[in-house]
């Protein structure tokens, strides 16, 4: 159980006050762990101002201005609420909060991998790109994690994200048709392969991983199964 | 039967919050209801000196949260009316001195006791606000037919109804008839268009206001004011009457909606 | 008729009426976060990705910004043909 909590909540201190990171999870348990968190440690809270931090949950105004108000009840003053997620960016505006704080972003961990297979060569992006975010190469581009909206993968090769592809994409920058783009949730904002541009339908049904290609000067979706490939 | 706590807040300040709230509890209190008004300030006092009851301060709000006297010794009655008594703000620097919990177990410990209570919320949407809507049943919207007024109210609407702390009503206060005939004054039409919550009241520019808040006797003691009038026709509406609004003279020309103003209010 | 034109315009040159029209974009701004210069962008954008897609009459589509009651709608009026479609096998 207390392992869990220091999962779920971690304390930074930072220039404005505390930062505190909140972890994934369902939003009624880290509420409750922050909360307990904070009742374990009363005195060392009182009158302090947090930063929370969501990752990316989204919030309603409910959610949130509830929670605002039981960290007052504490002593404490919540200025900011920091998200990967527009909606809960939004929420915290309506709310008078902040959705920045002063602490400089963490540097884009761009790690070009020295690995050239049949001369092609690919980048790793071992993180998720948060809005804002946008990597470019001429090679191939392997995500791990997300791509949030309103970031950019651009990639003269193909792009595979093993994680939610929901920001902008675009394999065969330069024009090869026959760049694929893959990932376990593909429900991009816009996706380009050379020079087609194609918009996803809304999905029925549960996300599955995707692999999508030019076909007949289309570009189609196709699930995803271990056997298929080119 | 429980009371409602209404919580009279408007975004901007200097709109007319504590007049609003004093004349309010006063009307409703000659109509007969018990009536308790909070001051929810922090740090400043506003609505002691527009009720005319500064000098009877022992205890304030700060002293009940902290235990240091129970609810009732905070409570000062106002002699002129049979059952209306404020709790007064402290003069604390403490910012974090009432929580929203404070505030919502106060008025759970009240409600048995009385029809009414009305909580004058600070300008603004921080700690003060926060802790005055906590307990709200209602939330009166004060503006002004002005610029600044009307959009800060706007975001204290869109605030309120995200995070479901309705329903919002609102008062347009100091509307100047002349002002409007004029083409130099938003109406309280327009003010509604851009809005869109209902309205319970609007409340005329009247230099009454000012003279019986000098004498700390709040106007709507004196049935003869407009403004007077205004806040006891908006007392009978939070009452569940249905009363029509005042006809207060409004712009010439054909495109002047009459209807939406002449419409009997209420709940 | 003249007469009443004239009036008209002198009603929209009062300074009430000014104040409302420049609320009604206070409000959109201060609601949906978006400045009038980003709106037509926003605008812009939307008609360069959808002509992108498919061949459009800039003149049937059809975008504007609506109040109803509290709430704003980005009304857009687009005939639209999907160009990617999933093969579920």
């Amino acid at each position: 159980m207390v392992n869990e909590r220091r999962q779920n909540v971690q304390i930074k201190g930072v220039k404005d006050g505390l930062l505190v990171t909140l972890g994934e999870g369902a939003w009624a348990d880290l509420e409750a762990a922050l909360l307990q968190h904070v009742q374990d440690r009363a005195a060392f809270f009182k009158g302090a101002r947090v930063a929370l931090d969501v990752g990316n949950h989204v919030l309603r105004a409910v959610e949130m201005g509830a929670l605002r108000d039981k960290l007052s009840d504490y002593g404490i003053t919540l200025w900011a609420v920091i998200s990967g997620s527009p909606v809960t960016e939004q929420t915290a505006r309506v709310l008078g909060l902040a959705t920045r704080i002063s602490t400089p972003r963490p540097e884009r961990a761009i790690r070009p991998i020295d690995t050239q297979l049949e001369g092609e060569n690919a980048i790793f992006v071992q993180r998720t790109l948060r809005s804002g975010y946008k990597v470019a190469h001429k090679g191939h581009i392997i995500v791990l994690g997300d791509v949030n909206p309103g970031a950019e993968v651009i990639a003269g090769g193909s792009v595979v994200v093993w994680g939610r592809l929901k920001g902008l994409v675009h394999a065969g920058a330069d024009g090869d048709e026959s760049a694929i783009v893959c990932a376990l949730d593909l429900e991009p904002m816009q996706l380009r392969i050379a020079g087609l541009v194609a918009v996803a339908p809304r999905r029925r049904g549960k996300a599955e991983p995707e692999m999508a290609r030019i076909l007949n000067g289309q570009v189609v979706a196709e699930p995803w199964k271990p056997a298929r490939g080119k | 039967m429980g009371a409602t706590v209404a919580t009279i807040t408007s975004g901007k300040g200097g709109v007319g919050k504590t007049t609003t709230t004093a004349n309010l509890a006063v009307a409703l209190a000659m109509g007969g209801k018990k009536v308790v008004c909070v001051d929810g300030d922090i740090g400043l006092r506003n609505l002691d000196v527009v009720l005319g009851l500064e000098n009877r301060i022992v205890y304030d709000l700060v002293d009940v949260v902290e235990g240091r006297c129970r609810l009732r010794q905070a409570m000062i009655r106002d002699k002129r009316l049979p059952e209306l008594y404020l709790i007064p703000a402290a003069q604390t620097r403490d910012k974090s001195a009432v929580s929203p919990s404070d505030m919502v177990r106060l008025c759970d410990e009240l409600r048995p006791e009385v029809d009414w209570i009305l909580i004058d919320s600070p300008a603004g949407i921080e700690r003060g606000f926060r802790n005055a809507v906590a307990p709200a049943d209602l939330v009166v919207v004060v503006t002004n037919p002005e610029v600044s007024a009307v959009r800060d109210a706007d975001r204290i609407i869109g605030l309120i109804e995200a995070e479901e702390k309705g329903p919002a009503r609102l008062i347009i206060n100091r509307l100047n008839p002349a002002l409007v005939r004029r083409g130099d004054m938003l109406t309280a039409d327009d003010v509604l268009e851009l809005l869109a919550i209902e309205l319970i009241g609007i409340v005329p520019e009247d230099e009454h206001v000012i003279t019986s808040s000098n004498r700390g006797q709040p106007v709507a003691l004196d049935g003869k004011s407009r403004a007077g009038e205004a806040f006891h026709n908006i007392a009978r509406r939070m009452n569940g009457e249905k009363v029509p609004f005042m006809n207060l003279e409004q712009k010439d020309g054909f495109f002047n909606r009459l209807s939406r103003l002449m419409r009997p209010g209420g709940n | 008729m003249a007469n009443w034109l004239d009036w008209l315009t002198g009603q929209k040159n009062k300074s009430a009426n000014q104040a409302k029209e420049r609320l009604k974009l206070v409000l959109i701004n201060d609601r949906t976060d978006l400045s009038p210069a980003e709106l037509e962008l926003l605008k812009n954008e939307l008609l360069e990705v959808i002509s992108r897609h498919i061949e459009i009459d800039p003149a049937a589509v059809q975008i504007t910004m609506a109040q109803e009651g509290r709430e704003q709608r980005l009304l857009a009026d687009i005939p639209l043909k999907p160009q990617m479609r999933r093969r579920n096998r």
